[in-house]
C-alpha cells in the first residue's frame, strides 16, 4: 500500500479511529495487525520474511540477554546477522553477485555459471533488515536490553508508517514508545497532520511530476543533448529528495497522530555547504547506522589518516551497496565516499585559499559558493543513482562536456513535449518549497508560524496547501516511492 | 477528538465547495482532442438509426491517423464510421462502446496496439479522466468494478477533471495551447484525422514502448473482452476481423509480433485476424509524431493494403 493511494486514505483514518477507540493494553494487537496489513497489500507471502527476522531476533537477544560473558553471546549475534544477512542477499544481491560471478567465468573460462535466482525483490528489506539488525547488535553490546514482549517487538520490527522506506529507527528511541499510553492530543495530532500534507506536497505534486521529464531524460540518454541531460538530472536531485523526504514527512507525521515520534530523517540537505554536512542532512537515520554499526566498528577516525580515510571510503561504498544491487548504486558511493576523504584533505587548503583571498570574511557569500559547489558535487553522484546502467551514466556526464548554446533548442522541444504549464507548475511548486527550506534555515519553526496566526489565515493556508495537492497533485499515474526498491 | 473531526470537516468541506464551483463554473473544453467522441458517438448513432448495414472501425489513435474511411467506403459499399480516438481510453471501453451496435450484415474492424493487449482494462488512467469531462456518457464504458473500485475511480476521475479545468484555464491565460494535430476539428465526418496529415513526417523514433512489452502474451481479459465482441456479433449476422495495426519499422519486433499473433489465433475464437503484422511495417518516415501515426502517405498505404487483405474475407 502506497501512502499516495486511494487505499492508504481509507485505511490511515480507520485505523487511527481504532487506535484511540481501544484500550491501551490492546493497542500493539492493532499496531502489528494493520502493519501486517500494510506490508501484505504488497505481497501477501513476503510477511513471512519480516516474521523469520522478528522471531529469529527476538530469540537471538533474548538468549543473549542471561549471558554475561560477550563472547558466548556472539553465536547469537551470529544467528541474527547470518539470518537477517542472508535473507538480504538472497533476495536483493544474489542475482549481481551471479551476474558478476558469471561475467568472470566466462572472461576467464572458468565455465561456472550460477543460476538465476527469480524472485521479487521486497520491498523495504533493507529498511526493515537494518532496523532489526540494530537491535541486536545493540543488545549483543550490552546497551539495550532485549524487549520481553513478543508482540511490542514485532510491532518495532513492522510498525508500518516507517516499515517500507524509514526512518530506520533504532530500539532504544522507539521500542519503550509502544509501551507508553498516548492519549488524543489536539495540538500533537495537528502537527502530525500538518507534516503529512507537507509530504504529500512534496512527493505527489513536486517529486510524480519531476518523475515524468527525468524519465523520459533517462530512457534515452543518448538523445538528449547536454543540456537537456543536465535539467533532467537538476529535475531528478529534486524529485528524489521530494520522493524520499516527502516519505519521510508522511511517516513521521502519521506516526506522530499516534504519539510516536520518529527521528527526523531529512535537514534541507541541499544547503549543505560540505558533503559531510550534506550527510548530516540526507537521509539522516541510515547515514547515523552505517556511522554507529560499520564506521565506528572499523576504527572511525581514531585511526592513522590512511586508515580513517579508508574507514570513510568503506563505510561509503557499503551505503551505495545497500541502495542497490548494481555498480552504479556502488560507484555513487564511492563518489561520496571519495568527495569526503577529499573533502578532509583539502580543508587546510580551502581555508587558506578563502583567507588568503580576504573572501572568507565575506560569510553570506563563501557560504552559497559552498552550498552551490556542494549541490553541483551531488549532482554529479546522482548521474550514477539515476542511471539504469554504467554506460548511460557515462552518456550523461559525457553530454554534459559537450555543453553549447546549441543545445537550448534540444532543451525547449524536451519541455515542450513535458509541457510549459507542468514545467511553470514545476518551478512554482519547487520555489514555494525552497522558499520555505531557506526560512527554516533561519531559524522559523513552519508549525508553530502557522498555529500562531490569526484563525481566518491558519485555516487559509490549511486550506491553500489542500487545494494545490488536489489541483496539482498527480494522481492518475500513482508513482511509487523510490525508496521501495531498496 | 471531536473538535478535530469538526475542524478538518469545515477544511476539507471548503476544499470540495471549491472544488465543486471549478467543475461548474469551468465549462468542459469542447474543442479539445477527445471531444472528438462526441461527433463519433453521433455518426455511429445516425448509422444505427438508418438501418443499413455499416463499417465500423475500432481501436487507438493509429485508426484515427491511418485509415482512410472515404477509400474503405468505396471499396466495400458500406458506410463508414471511425470510433477510434485514444488508445489510452484502453481496450475495454472501446468495446464497450460497440457492444450494443452490432446489426445485421455490419463489419466490425478491431485494429488492437500492442500494449492494449497486455493491459486492456479501462479502469484508471489519466486519457480515461479526461475524456469524461468532454464526454460524460463514456461513465458507462469504463470498468464497471465493485462498488469500492467505482468510489475509487469516480474519486480520481473528480480530481482529474477539476485539474484539467483548472490547468485548462490556467494555459489559456498563459497563451498556452495543444499542437494542431490534437483538436476536435481535425476529425472529418467519418471520424479519421485529417489536419496532420498534410504535415511532414517528425517521427523521431525514440520511444520505448514495444521494448516493454517482450515476452509477454496477449491479457487473458483481453482475450475474454474479444470473444465476448465476436460472439455477440455472431449472434447478430455481424462480422467482426482483428486487424494488426501500421507500425514504424524502428519499433517493430518480430518476434513479439510472432509470438503474439500465434497466441491470439489459439486463444481467440469467433473471430478472424486479416493481416499479419510483419506486411505493416513502414518505414519511420511514413510516420507523423507515433509509431502508429501515419502521414498522408502512409495512411492512403495502409488502407489500400488493408482493402486487399479484407476483400477475400467480405466476399465470402
Amino acid at each position: 500500500m502506497l501512502f499516495n493511494s486511494f487505499e492508504f486514505l481509507l485505511f490511515f483514518p480507520l485505523v487511527i479511529f481504532l487506535y484511540f477507540a481501544l484500550p491501551y493494553k490492546y493497542r500493539w494487537v492493532l499496531l502489528l495487525a494493520a502493519s501486517y496489513y500494510f506490508y501484505m497489500s504488497w505481497k501477501v507471502e513476503y510477511i513471512l520474511l519480516i516474521i523469520l527476522s522478528t522471531l529469529i531476533d527476538y530469540f537471538a537477544a533474548g538468549r543473549m540477554a542471561g549471558i554475561a560473558d560477550k563472547k558466548r553471546r556472539r553465536p547469537y549475534l551470529y544467528l541474527s546477522l547470518l539470518t537477517n544477512l542472508g535473507i538480504l542477499f538472497g533476495f536483493k544481491y544474489f542475482n549481481f553477485f551471479r551476474d558478476n560471478v558469471n561475467a568472470v567465468s566466462d572472461q576467464f573460462n572458468l565455465f561456472v555459471q550460477l543460476p538465476e535466482l527469480q524472485v521479487l525483490l521486497p520491498v523495504g528489506i533493507s529498511f526493515y533488515t537494518f532496523q532489526t539488525l540494530s537491535y541486536t547488535i545493540d543488545v549483543y553490546n550490552g546497551k539495550l536490553k532485549p524487549e520481553r514482549h513478543l508482540g511490542i517487538f514485532a510491532v518495532y520490527v513492522s510498525f508500518f508508517p516507517q516499515l517500507v522506506a524509514g526512518p530506520i529507527e533504532r530500539a532504544p528511541h522507539l521500542l519503550p514508545q509502544f509501551r507508553q499510553h498516548f492519549q488524543f492530543d489536539y495540538n500533537r495530532v495537528r502537527e502530525g497532520l500538518m507534516l503529512m500534507l507537507w509530504g504529500f506536497f512534496k512527493k505527489v505534486v513536486i517529486a510524480d511530476r519531476l518523475a515524468d521529464y527525468v524519465n523520459k531524460v533517462y530512457e534515452a540518454p543518448d538523445a538528449g543533448e547536454g543540456l537537456t541531460n543536465l535539467v533532467g538530472t537538476y529535475a531528478f536531485a529534486f524529485q528524489i529528495y521530494c520522493d524520499f523526504s516527502g516519505y519521510s514527512d508522511i511517516a513521521i507525521g502519521s506516526a506522530l497522530i499516534m504519539g510516536y515520534r520518529l527521528m527526523m530523517n531529512f535537514r534541507r540537505p541541499y544547503f549543505a555547504d560540505s558533503i559531510r554536512e550534506f550527510w548530516q542532512r540526507w537521509h539522516i537515520s541510515l547515514s547515523t547506522w552505517f556511522r554507529d554499526y560499520v564506521y565506528i566498528p572499523l576504527g572511525g577516525n581514531r585511526a592513522v589518516k590512511w586508515r580513517w580515510w579508508y574507514n570513510l571510503f568503506i563505510t561509503f561504498l557499503i551505503s551505495g551497496l545497500w541502495h542497490g544491487a548494481a555498480w552504479t548504486f556502488v560507484i555513487w558511493g564511492a563518489i561520496h565516499g571519495g568527495l569526503l576523504v577529499l573533502g578532509i584533505w583539502t580543508a587546510s587548503w580551502r581555508k587558506a585559499f578563502w583567507n588568503g583571498t580576504g573572501l572568507g570574511k565575506l560569510g553570506a557569500l563563501r557560504r552559497l559558493v559552498e552550498v552551490v559547489v556542494v549541490f553541483h558535487l551531488v549532482i554529479v553522484a546522482w548521474v550514477f543513482f539515476r542511471a539504469e546502467t554504467l554506460g548511460d551514466a557515462m552518456v550523461v556526464l559525457k553530454s554534459f562536456a559537450g555543453l553549447s548554446p546549441s543545445g537550448m533548442k534540444g532543451l525547449s522541444q524536451s519541455l515542450q513535449s513535458f509541457g510549459m504549464l507542468e514545467v511553470l507548475v514545476a518551478i512554482g511548486t519547487i520555489g514555494i518549497m525552497e522558499g520555505v527550506h531557506l526560512l527554516q534555515e533561519g531559524g522559523m519553526s513552519m508549525h508553530k508560524r502557522i498555529t500562531g496566526l490569526p484563525m481566518p489565515l491558519r485555516w487559509s493556508v490549511y486550506v491553500a496547501g489542500t487545494m494545490l495537492i488536489v489541483l496539482f497533485g498527480k494522481f492518475s499515474t500513482q508513482g511509487e516511492f523510490i525508496y521501495f526498491q531498496f | 477528538m471531536i473538535k478535530l473531526l469538526i475542524r478538518l470537516g469545515v477544511v476539507l468541506g471548503v476544499v470540495a465547495v471549491l472544488c465543486l464551483a471549478i467543475l461548474k463554473v469551468i465549462p468542459a473544453n469542447q474543442q479539445a482532442y477527445l471531444a472528438g467522441l462526441n461527433d463519433k458517438q453521433a455518426r455511429i448513432d445516425s448509422l444505427q438509426a438508418s438501418g443499413q448495414p455499416k463499417m465500423v472501425l475500432v481501436g487507438g489513435s493509429n485508426v484515427a491517423f491511418g485509415i482512410h474511411s472515404g477509400m474503405m467506403e468505396d471499396a466495400f459499399g458500406l458506410p463508414v464510421v471511425n470510433m477510434a480516438i485514444h488508445a489510452g481510453l484502453r481496450y475495454e471501453y472501446m468495446i464497450n462502446q460497440i457492444m450494443d451496435y452490432p446489426s445485421q450484415g455490419d463489419v466490425f474492424l478491431i485494429f488492437p496496439e500492442y500494449s492494449q493487449m497486455y493491459d486492456p482494462i479501462s479502469d484508471a488512467g489519466p486519457i480515461i479522466y479526461q475524456s469524461l469531462d468532454v464526454f460524460p456518457q463514456g461513465f458507462q464504458y469504463v470498468h464497471q468494478g465493485n462498488a469500492y473500485q467505482q468510489l475509487k475511480f469516480r474519486a480520481t476521475a473528480t480530481a482529474e477533471i477539476v485539474q484539467l479545468k483548472v490547468k485548462t484555464t490556467l494555459g489559456k491565460l498563459a497563451g498556452m495551447s495543444a499542437g494542431n494535430a490534437y483538436k476536435r476539428k481535425v476529425f472529418d465526418r467519418y471520424g479519421d484525422i485529417w489536419t496532420p496529415l498534410t504535415l511532414e513526417s517528425r517521427y523521431k523514433a525514440d520511444d520505448k514502448h514495444m521494448d516493454r512489452n517482450a515476452g509477454k502474451l496477449p491479457s487473458e481479459d483481453f482475450i475474454r473482452i474479444t470473444n465476448a465482441f465476436a460472439e455477440k456479433a455472431a449472434a447478430v449476422g455481424a462480422e467482426a476481423y482483428l486487424v494488426y495495426p501500421a507500425i514504424a519499422e524502428a519499433k517493430f519486433d518480430a518476434e513479439v509480433a510472432r509470438v503474439t499473433r500465434e497466441d491470439l489465433r489459439n486463444r481467440l475464437q469467433g473471430i478472424e485476424m486479416v493481416n499479419n503484422p510483419a506486411d505493416y511495417v513502414y518505414p519511420n518516415t511514413l510516420f507523423f509524431d507515433t509509431k502508429y501515426h501515419t502521414t498522408q502517405d502512409g495512411r492512403v498505404r495502409r488502407t489500400e493494403q488493408t482493402i486487399g487483405d479484407l476483400r477475400p474475407f467480405l466476399a465470402r
